[in-house]
């Protein structure tokens, strides 16, 4: 190939946008092979078939709402309890998990458009049934579906547990709960033993 | 032949832009705009320290409750108990690359754990003191 002056200055101007580029490409749903703990590496329809609740797809959301805790599917709460989730952000169950107008938007569309009365997945359509219309939970755990799926576990084993933090971190019992999978084989209580036989 | 060997080049050097000292030096330049002055390690680690009483009497907090005192271990963050990576910039180097990052966690973490937002001259202290660990 012939050097010349123009096709340097193409290049000039082309390189600093490559970053954006790689960017906007990320930023929409995506499967590279360093996926950010948490978010899906891979689809096959046979693990599809075996998910629970629809896994994360969104980076942002991935990168804001998973930096203090385990990032919550979007089908885990219906459309009004994620709107005022994000609406009060400052005040985020004792912590302060404020984002920029821009961001909170954007994460807040994500998360209405995937709630759970807008999947397909039956655990997240029957955790809408279980919901009375005049409620708002803000907690996955405090509802009625999610008190049902764990009354076995006793609570004084997992609540204000600091090394494990409590109920809200699905993952540390539920190994493999990024990937939407949250059925018995993959379950371990924080003591690192099998609790699937005690549970029966 | 040339172009490829100046778009390698060119692309070998671009992630140079934003390491951390790069980031940290815009960052202390723009405080200093802001009024702020000798920005002082030091002074950033007894910030870092220091417990905040809490007018609702709840435990007393520090920005080392969750990323404990030395910055070269992972600390947790002590409402949710996931993991958080080391800060230091040497052992992590994701610290400190990105200033839109290190706002937003200096806005939400210095309101929660000082009851206010930092200044200016905070913020430079924190970024010399992170930075230096
Ligand atoms: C600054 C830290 C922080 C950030 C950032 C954060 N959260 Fe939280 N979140 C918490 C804490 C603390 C709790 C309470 C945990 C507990 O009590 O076990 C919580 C709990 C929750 C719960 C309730 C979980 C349950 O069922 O018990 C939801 C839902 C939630 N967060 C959503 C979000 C969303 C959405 C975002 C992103 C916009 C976000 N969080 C970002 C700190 C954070
Ligand atoms: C302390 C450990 C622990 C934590 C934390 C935990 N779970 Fe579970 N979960 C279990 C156990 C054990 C079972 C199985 C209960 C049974 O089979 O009776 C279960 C069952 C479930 C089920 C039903 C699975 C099935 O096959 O019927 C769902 C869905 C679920 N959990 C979701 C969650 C979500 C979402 C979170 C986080 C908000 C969470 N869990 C946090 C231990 C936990
Ligand atoms: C309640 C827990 C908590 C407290 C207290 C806390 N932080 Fe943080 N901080 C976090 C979390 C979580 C992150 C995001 C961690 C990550 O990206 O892995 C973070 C990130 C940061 C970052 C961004 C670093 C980077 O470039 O990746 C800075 C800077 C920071 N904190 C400074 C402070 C300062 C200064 C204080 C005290 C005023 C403080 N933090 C107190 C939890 C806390």
């Amino acid at each position: 190939m012939k050097f010349n002056a123009d096709k340097l200055l193409w290049l000039l101007i082309l390189l600093p946008a490559l970053p954006f580029i790689v960017n906007a490409y990320l930023d929409t749903p995506y499967a590279p092979a360093d996926t950010p703990a948490g978010m899906v590496s891979k689809t096959n329809w046979l693990q599809n078939s075996q998910r629970d609740f629809a896994p994360v797809t969104n980076r942002q959301y991935q990168t804001e709402c998973g930096s203090c805790h385990f990032a919550f599917q979007p089908g885990l709460l219906p459309q009004r309890s994620w709107e005022k989730i994000m609406n009060e952000l400052d005040q985020h169950f004792g912590d302060n998990a404020e984002l920029d107008t821009q961001l909170q938007q954007a994460i807040l569309y994500y998360l209405t458009t995937n709630s759970a009365e807008h999947s397909h997945y039956l655990r997240s359509q029957n955790l809408v049934a279980s919901i009375r219309p005049d409620e708002t939970p803000t907690r996955f755990t405090d509802t009625l579906y999610f008190k049902r799926k764990h009354h076995q576990i006793p609570e004084n084993q997992v609540k204000g547990d600091q090394e494990n933090g409590g109920f809200s971190n699905c993952n540390t019992c539920h190994q493999n709960a990024a990937q939407g999978l949250y059925n018995e084989q993959d379950i371990l209580i924080p003591d690192k033993k099998p609790v699937i036989s005690t549970m029966q | 032949m040339k172009t490829k060997t100046v778009l390698l080049l060119l692309l070998t050097c671009s992630p140079l832009v934003s390491t951390a000292a790069n980031v940290v030096e815009e960052r202390l330049q723009t405080y200093k705009t802001a009024g702020a002055k000798n920005f002082s390690a030091a002074a950033g680690q007894s910030l870092w320290n220091r417990q905040f009483e809490q007018p609702d009497g709840s435990k007393a907090r520090a920005c080392s409750s969750c990323h404990t005192t030395d910055l070269r271990q992972a600390g947790k963050q002590i409402n949710t108990g996931k993991l958080i990576e080391a800060m230091s910039p040497a052992i992590n180097p994701q610290r400190l690359t990105d200033a839109e990052k290190i706002e937003k966690w200096f806005g939400r973490n210095c309101k929660w754990t000082m009851g206010r937002e930092c200044t200016a001259q905070e913020k430079g202290d924190f970024l010399k003191f992170i930075q230096s660990q």
